[in-house]
């Protein structure tokens, strides 16, 4: 097997990797729904969504503490830090141990079941969380609506 | 001792007793969390950090961190901390950063107490090996600078704002001072020059983040600039300047002044693959000063002119398998990258590139393996090495951590 040959296989494996990343790009269903307490705003951007998320945007409009809830039921935590957050559910994970580890901030609250996440929002002023969109969502809870 | 034995206890207990899934204790409002680490490493020819020729099992850290939310916007905590790495650390527990923070609004927050420090994309995070895919960083965060850009005693401005157009820009600006223990790796960077430090005074620390999070997916870059100055007394018997001069016999004052370290870092994360770069520059000035009392003082000025620089990727192939590589350059004096003005050209530089397997056994525990290719000898210690350094090594490294 002469060089040029070698070089044609090593370069359909590099291109092969490369595929298999964009490939794996998952394309997840946002099956999702985010909630907040019925006195916040209406609407909110994606970035805001995201930063919320990350813990750089504590504030509401109305100068009101943010308190965010993770629903860790996997699949619908799995898909909301995916397309809401952009990270993986392993990066984020990691992004809030590093807080933790430095100092600079707590874990988030978490629930694992959406009628924990529902009542947490319902009763707790300034809060936002997120529940699977097939989950009933009373009428006492908003629902918001993404810019 | 009583407060080692029992933070060894207390970890210990908390490693059998919790169980291996484990994502944090709490004692009433109070969240406590933890790790342990123990590593092995190996080498052929030089030592490296330890008594590594033979195989040493003198690698490990553990910590562990209280943290309570008084306010929605502020909250205090501290961490404690213990490692041993060669002759360095020998399990004393330090504090490693104990602070309160009120987060006034998303623009301005302040901290006050003792504080990491910046430096870098990963300063702040350089002891806790479960939130990163390598065993050891690469050298623009050498073991021996540990204790020279931790942490400090100071106040802290922090904030970030979203602009809709050029992304995120998060800043922090920290005052403060530090204090640098005399068995610390900075003493054994200068014992390799023949100093052995008596006394270190290290006044005004400034440090400042800048992080730029445009609005590309997954890409961020920034820059970290610490400055400090450092005063010191040595015991010396000979000090070398260069490959022709030397300071033979008396005892030296030594100040390195407007020190300087800049680091200059981009972050690309394409899904589960990241790539990293940073370039670090480290400038002083370093004025050394005879201290015999037989004869009048002589002072010699020594430009301080460091870079280092690696370009990383790390990509998580599977939920809980992760590989990584780097290749990294440092030069300690970098207007002589080829080695012309040391005794042996290889001294000048350290050239490295290093591959590493993460398995997550679960979502607590990690084991890592990984390799360096080690060239030249600017980090490699002589006090560790006294037939000589040589000019290439390799190292093997394994790694079990456990956190909660």
């Amino acid at each position: 097997m002469n060089i040029s040959v070698l070089r044609f296989y090593l370069i359909l494996l590099i291109l092969n990797f490369f595929i298999q990343i964009i490939s794996n790009t998952c394309v997840y269903a946002i099956s999702v729904k985010i909630i907040v307490h019925p006195e916040i705003q209406d609407s909110l951007s994606a970035n805001d969504i995201r930063n919320i998320f990350l813990g750089k945007k504590t504030q509401w409009e109305n100068n009101q503490r943010i308190r965010f809830v993770l629903f860790t039921e996997e699949t619908t935590y799995r898909s909301f830090i995916t397309y809401y957050v952009r990270k993986t559910l392993y990066q984020y994970r990691n992004y809030w141990r590093k807080k933790v580890f430095t100092g600079t901030g707590m874990m988030p609250v978490m629930f694992n079941s959406s009628s924990q996440c529902i009542d947490y929002v319902n009763r707790t002023q300034g809060a936002i969380s997120f529940v699977p969109a097939t989950c009933n969502v009373p009428n006492d809870v908003k629902e918001i609506i993404l810019n | 001792m009583i407060i080692r034995q029992a933070l060894s206890f207390f970890l210990l207990f908390t490693f059998v007793c919790i169980k291996p899934d484990a994502n944090a204790l709490q004692y009433k409002n109070i969240h406590i969390h933890g790790f342990i680490s123990q590593g092995y490493m190996i080498s052929d020819r030089n030592n490296y950090l330890a008594d590594s020729h033979g195989g040493t099992l003198e690698f490990n850290d553990a910590a562990i961190n209280f943290s309570r939310q008084l306010y929605p916007n502020f909250h205090i905590g501290c961490q404690l901390y213990t490692r041993d790495i060669g002759d360095v650390g020998n399990n004393k527990i330090e504090i490693d950063w104990a602070f309160a923070d009120f987060r006034m609004t998303d623009l301005v927050g302040f901290r006050l107490g003792k504080i990491k420090i910046p430096h870098g994309l990963y300063n702040e995070t350089r002891d806790i090996d479960m939130l990163r895919t390598f065993i050891f960083l690469p050298p623009v965060y050498y073991d021996i600078s540990r204790s020279t850009i931790n942490a400090l005693n100071g106040v802290d401005i922090y904030g970030n704002y979203q602009f809709e157009t050029i992304g995120n820009i998060e800043y922090q600006i920290l005052n403060g001072v530090k204090r640098i223990e005399t068995d610390s790796g900075w003493s054994r960077y200068m014992e390799r020059r023949g100093m052995d430090i008596t006394r270190f005074e290290s006044g005004y620390t400034g440090c400042g983040k800048l992080t730029w999070s445009p609005n590309i997916e997954g890409l961020r870059l920034g820059v970290t600039n610490i400055f400090f100055d450092i005063n010191a007394d040595a015991e010396t018997n000979q000090f070398p300047l260069s490959a022709q001069y030397r300071i033979d016999g008396p005892d030296l004052r030594y100040q390195l002044s407007n020190f300087n370290i800049m680091v200059n870092y981009v972050e690309y994360t394409l899904q589960e693959m990241i790539f990293a770069a940073e370039y670090m520059t480290f400038r002083g000035d370093l004025v050394i000063k005879t201290l015999s009392s037989e004869m009048e003082p002589i002072v010699f000025n020594v430009p301080i002119k460091t870079d280092a620089l690696y370009l990383s990727m790390t990509y998580r192939l599977k939920n809980n398998f992760e590989i990584g590589g780097y290749y990294a350059v440092f030069w300690p004096d970098a207007s002589d990258k080829n080695g012309k003005l040391q005794t042996q050209d290889y001294i000048g530089w350290h050239k490295e590139a290093a591959i590493c397997f993460r398995f997550d056994i679960t979502n607590s525990i990690a084991f890592k393996t990984e390799t360096h290719l080690i060239d030249g000898g600017a980090l490699m210690m002589p006090q560790d090495n006294p037939d000589g350094v040589e000019q290439r090594t390799a190292l093997l490294l394994l790694k079990l951590s456990y956190s909660f």
